[in-house]
């Protein structure tokens, strides 16, 4: 009934005109951009726009590995030097030309303390860049630093290349309001709140998008979203709810998805004195949430199953790991032998809306958590004040807090190490095992030293790994666009 | 009394008012012991079946949420937190607006035009806006969002109650009484207030409306009380997102709220009519 | 008068300050935006590195002074997130919210000033009783809510209307129905009790006795006596109905300063938070303060009880 009314009645109206052309993709996406400085904003959805504007040395190819992009190739003279080769003959929008002298000014502005830039911590470890010569960079680290190639692609923001002349116009002002890039699109306007407007850069060193003109649209609540998608007014629509996929999978539009490699995850912390100190208590609560379940229900059944706290396309992951079993007499054996045979009463710290299905994944798992006889306390933290707590270490009980990252040392290091800012565990032998992991570039000898470590995550369980969700995408039905598992969005190979 | 009572039920809207706030009062009173299920027991397989859905543990009246939840037991619990909000909100404003109306028009020299400051000033902050912000650094639990509610809508009562003072307190026997040397607390609790307490009744009838929809408003903004606790403005903008695929689920709670709200203004409206006439020119 | 004007222009003036001085605490009680503006994985030295470039660090009532020293030149700081003045970023925004209340203002008053009229005409009436329940209907809605539903009913169902963004008339005309629906129910039910007070006075006795006709009666003189009342509560209502218009926004995409200013909120961006409140309420003191010097000239009376 509806579909008949839609198609009688989407032919004669004017008001979507922009949708329906076969030239121009809309992008509706929860928020706007901040900023189109890429070194000074810390926002994904920032970051989708100024991708199609900027290219970064190197890219993630359909195959999630690292591809040459502003560089062409890149080699270790030695482990603490990157040796890039830059493509030639590039130019930026404005006509300047690109060599490694732009990238020397890309990244000693951002890395510039005073500069401020909001996500320095991404691209900290690079201690110098020197031109050696006008395609050819060395970027130099005072530790080997394994994972060099992902602070450079385009998920780490400040690593998008800026034009030096243009950039350094009003102190950057210029830059932060009409950007100039490498990239496949160029700025045309942009009304805050209201609209990013793109177009295709003729010149494009990887050939000419076919998508003319590209518009990105804010719209936070979903609802809408899913509304303007099915009247044409878009033509991607971020973060479709699994429910939905039935009902956009008829009529004129379609759904895309991919399972991301964000990380859901519950972690325990066990530096204060609670149940969660015991090992078995861990296990117990491995044992009593059916994720399967939960994945089945909430997700539709999506995503991917994690066995451990780490992506299924990361770095020395296994897949003959296993999670544990839903066991819950196993959970309640284990809870009575550690000395809490009616269970225990605990907080669990989260944020609402963050993250697809948060809440109801939490509250999910807070009812299986209470089958055994744990009470979990759900405490729902304003996004501001859950950085705060974090700050002073104030995480308490069970957290659900969400990461990613495609190697062990940016998701076992910071979240596992003693002492380290999201730690809320320590255990000397991880440790160690961890510390070797960092100081090594060579990947046989890293890859058996984090199966090693893994063996301990599993047995001493400091998380119970959950899924890495699957990120959803209502399309119109006639447009070709493959998503990214890390949730960037690029269309430079999007056509109809 | 039954007098008041015959003359209120001559308005048959506000009878019918009466009446779905009678409901709404009994079922939150006595919600513990009518509801079928748990209303946090979760069979997350069984999630949004429609209304009159049933199994072998027996039927959903209003089908279950995106955990399974049953929906009727959590309106009928929804019901005892959301009309606690609305009342424990509006005793907090009330409280708060009437002492500060008392005070500054019975004195208008110091504390009143201080307290009429602070009245303007608040004023001047868009409600929301101070909630939302005061709501994120307290964190939303239950007594948090009946405290910010009740922070935040004390004016009108402020200004209602000095304006009546400010008559008051010229007749006779309020000069009197300040003749004879009682004391101003005396004269403020035991002549002013009783004066005073019509319009209170009839202002406070009204907020607790406006409040069970503030309430509603916090929780789409995400700061709702938290999830052990129903209430029906959590359970609409939690259900928002499944509206496409499965209605009931914010639509029932929804009219919850409408029909309440509707109950609790047509009863304001009537009170307000009979009590104090004048009032309808101060509506806020 | 000029005297009365002089005190009551001091009088806001020290609201304004009372209000700078609320917002100012109110948002910063819950910590500064460091930890929220660097990458999850930034450590704790790096956030405090970055509150001390901010200037996050030192002691509050410093930076309260500073804030005020520069807000009465005009310079409300730079937003942290936009790095653009915020009050321009706050002003930028204002058109769009204007269009949208006067849209709804408009929606409103083309339905509140008819069922006004019919009810206060017609008073005890069914249809008097009508427009009493179709008024308490409006005002009992969540608005998100209601706006959920038009726009699963208009856009998703029937592809009438546009549900997001703003653009041309209709793009304005759901956020405009979800915000008159509250409006409505307050304007037909001030100004039909306002016309029935009117209508009950002296002198339009003494014209019915002259035998001018009904219709004359409550179109030029009640309707334009009763306006008069019914427009000063509107005045006071500026901020509630701005509370309404933060949700509708939101909902419908709307580029409006509500969204803005929940926005910055949230990223606890204190530059623009400051500039939206002190913006808002300069303009709901004016409103007051033209309603307070219009009773004045109305009824003189009054400005001995102030």
């Amino acid at each position: 009934m509806a579909g008949a009314i839609s198609t009688a009645v989407t032919v004669s109206m004017p008001l979507v005109a922009a949708a329906q052309s076969t030239s121009t993709v809309v992008i509706a996406q929860a928020a706007d951009a901040y900023s189109m400085d890429p070194a000074k904003h810390s926002a994904f959805p920032t970051a989708n726009i100024l991708f199609q504007i900027y290219d970064g040395l190197v890219t993630q190819n359909e195959k999630g590995e690292i591809a040459p992009a502003l560089a062409t190739s890149w080699s270790n003279p030695d482990p603490l030097t990157w040796r890039f080769k830059l493509r030639e003959g590039v130019k930026f929008h404005n006509g300047e030309a690109f060599n490694a002298a732009a990238v020397k000014y890309t990244f000693d502005r951002a890395l510039d303390p005073n500069f401020k830039a909001p996500y320095y911590s991404r691209i900290s470890q690079i201690k110098a860049v020197t031109v050696v010569d006008d395609y050819t960079i060395d970027i130099k680290t005072d530790k080997p630093f394994p994972t060099m190639l992902l602070s450079l692609y385009e998920a780490s923001f400040p690593a998008l290349i800026v034009a030096p002349t243009y950039t350094a116009q009003n102190n950057g002002a210029d830059l932060g309001a009409k950007p100039v890039g490498t990239g496949p699109y160029r700025f045309v306007e942009w009304k805050r709140d209201e609209r990013v407007v793109l177009e295709a850069n003729p010149d494009y060193w990887g050939g000419k998008p076919s998508i003319a003109k590209v518009i990105f649209r804010p719209i936070k609540e979903t609802r809408t979203r899913i509304a303007e998608l099915k009247s044409e007014g878009v033509d991607i629509a971020v973060d479709v709810p699994p429910e939905d996929i039935a009902s956009l999978e008829s009529g004129d539009t379609k759904v895309v998805s991919v399972p991301s490699e964000f990380l859901y995850f519950l972690a325990f912390d066990t530096t204060r004195d609670t149940p969660l100190k015991d090992k078995r208590v861990r296990q117990a609560i491995n044992y009593a949430v059916d994720v399967d379940a939960i994945q089945q229900a909430l997700l539709n059944g999506m995503g991917t199953r994690i066995a451990l706290t780490l992506p299924s396309n990361a770095f020395s992951y296994d897949p003959s790991w296993k999670p544990y079993p839903y066991d819950p007499a196993k959970a309640k054996a284990l809870l009575a032998e550690a000395g809490y045979p009616n269970g225990f009463t605990i907080p669990l710290m989260t944020r609402k809306g963050r993250y697809m299905k948060d809440s109801e994944i939490v509250e999910a798992t807070a009812g299986f958590l209470s089958k055994v006889g744990i009470k979990a306390n759900i405490q729902y933290l304003e996004p501001g004040v859950w950085g705060q707590v974090s700050e002073k270490k104030g995480r308490e009980g069970i957290t659900f807090p969400g990461w990613s990252g495609r190697d062990p040392n940016l998701v076992w290091a910071p979240l596992l190490h003693t002492g380290e800012y999201q730690s809320y565990y320590s255990n000397p032998d991880l440790d160690k095992l961890l510390d070797a992991g960092a100081a090594t570039i060579d990947p046989a000898e890293r890859k058996s030293i984090y199966t090693k470590a893994a063996a301990i995550i599993k047995d001493d369980a400091p998380h119970l790994p959950m899924v890495q969700p699957p990120l959803i995408y209502g399309l119109d039905k006639k447009l070709s666009w493959t998503p990214r598992a890390d949730g960037m969005i690029d269309l430079r190979k999007a056509h109809y | 009394m039954t007098a008041f009572l015959k003359r209120y039920l001559a308005s048959h809207l506000a009878a019918i008012g009466l009446a779905i706030i009678v409901i709404a009062l009994f079922v939150a009173i006595f919600g513990p012991w009518l509801v079928p299920y748990d209303p946090s027991s979760q069979e997350i397989l069984q999630r949004l079946k429609p209304p009159f859905w049933s199994n072998a543990e027996g039927i959903h009246l209003f089908g279950t949420d995106a955990l399974g939840r049953d929906i009727f037991s959590r309106i009928i619990i929804g019901a005892r937190v959301s009309m606690m909000v609305g009342v424990a909100s509006v005793v907090i404003s009330g409280i708060v607006g009437v002492t500060f109306g008392l005070i500054a028009g019975y004195e208008d020299k110091y504390a009143g035009r201080v307290l009429m400051m602070l009245t303007d000033i608040q004023l001047a902050i868009p409600f929301l806006v101070l909630a939302l912000a005061v709501a994120a650094v307290v964190g939303p639990s239950l007594w948090n969002i009946i405290t910010i509610l009740g922070l935040t809508n004390w004016v009108q009562y402020a200004r209602v109650v000095r304006a009546e003072c400010l008559v008051l307190r010229e007749r006779e026997f309020i000069q009197a009484a300040h003749m004879m040397g009682i004391s101003a607390t005396h004269i403020l609790t035991r002549h002013l207030l009783p004066n005073v307490m019509s319009s209170v009744i009839v202002i406070s009838s009204l907020l607790v409306a406006k409040m069970i929809l503030f309430e509603s408003s916090l929780s789409f903004l995400g700061l709702g009380v938290p999830p052990e606790m129903p209430t029906w403005g959590t359970m609409i903008s939690e259900g928002r997102n499944y509206i496409g695929n499965a209605w009931w689920v914010a639509t029932i709670p929804g009219f919850a709220i409408f029909f309440t709200v509707v109950g609790t203004n047509l009863v304001g409206d009537r009170l307000r009519d009979l009590l104090d006439p004048r009032l309808r020119q101060m509506e806020g | 008068m000029a005297n009365f004007l002089i005190s009551r222009l001091l009088y806001a003036t020290v609201v304004l300050l009372g209000v700078s001085v609320a917002v100012f605490f109110l948002i910063r009680i819950g910590g500064d935006p460091s930890a929220l503006f660097l990458p999850p994985e930034a450590p704790v030295e790096e956030i405090q590195r970055f509150r001390h470039l901010m200037g996050f660090d030192r002691p509050l009532l410093v930076q309260y002074f500073e804030f005020l020293g520069r807000a009465v030149q005009g310079d409300f700081g730079m937003s942290l997130r936009y790095e653009q003045p915020a009050m321009s970023l706050v002003l930028e925004r204002v058109p769009a919210t204007l269009e949208l209340g006067g849209m709804a203002f408009v929606m409103s008053l083309a339905v509140a000033i008819p069922l006004a009229i019919l009810a206060a005409a017609n008073r005890g009436s069914a249809i008097d009783r009508a427009s009493l329940l179709i008024s308490l209907i409006g005002q009992s809605f969540p608005a998100f809510w209601l706006a959920i539903m038009l726009i699963l009913l208009f856009s998703e169902t029937f592809y009438i209307l546009p549900p997001s963004g703003r653009g041309g008339w209709q793009h304005l005309i759901m956020p405009a129905i979800v915000l008159a629906t509250y409006s409505t129910a307050i304007i037909t039910r001030l100004l039909r009790s306002s016309m029935i007070e009117v209508l009950q006075s002296d002198y339009v006795r003494t014209a019915r006795g002259k035998g001018v006709r009904e219709s004359r009666i409550i179109l030029s003189h009640a309707l334009r006596n009763a306006a008069i009342p019914t427009l000063t509560v509107i005045g006071l209502q500026v901020g509630a109905l701005l509370g309404g218009a933060v949700i509708t926004e939101e909902v419908f995409a709307y580029p409006g300063i509500g969204r803005l200013a929940i926005q910055a909120i949230a990223n606890r961006d204190f530059t623009v938070v400051q500039a939206f409140v002190l913006f808002m309420a300069v303009v709901i003191v004016a409103i007051n303060l033209l309603v307070d010097l219009s009773y004045g000239f109305l009824d003189p009376r009054l400005r001995r009880n102030k």
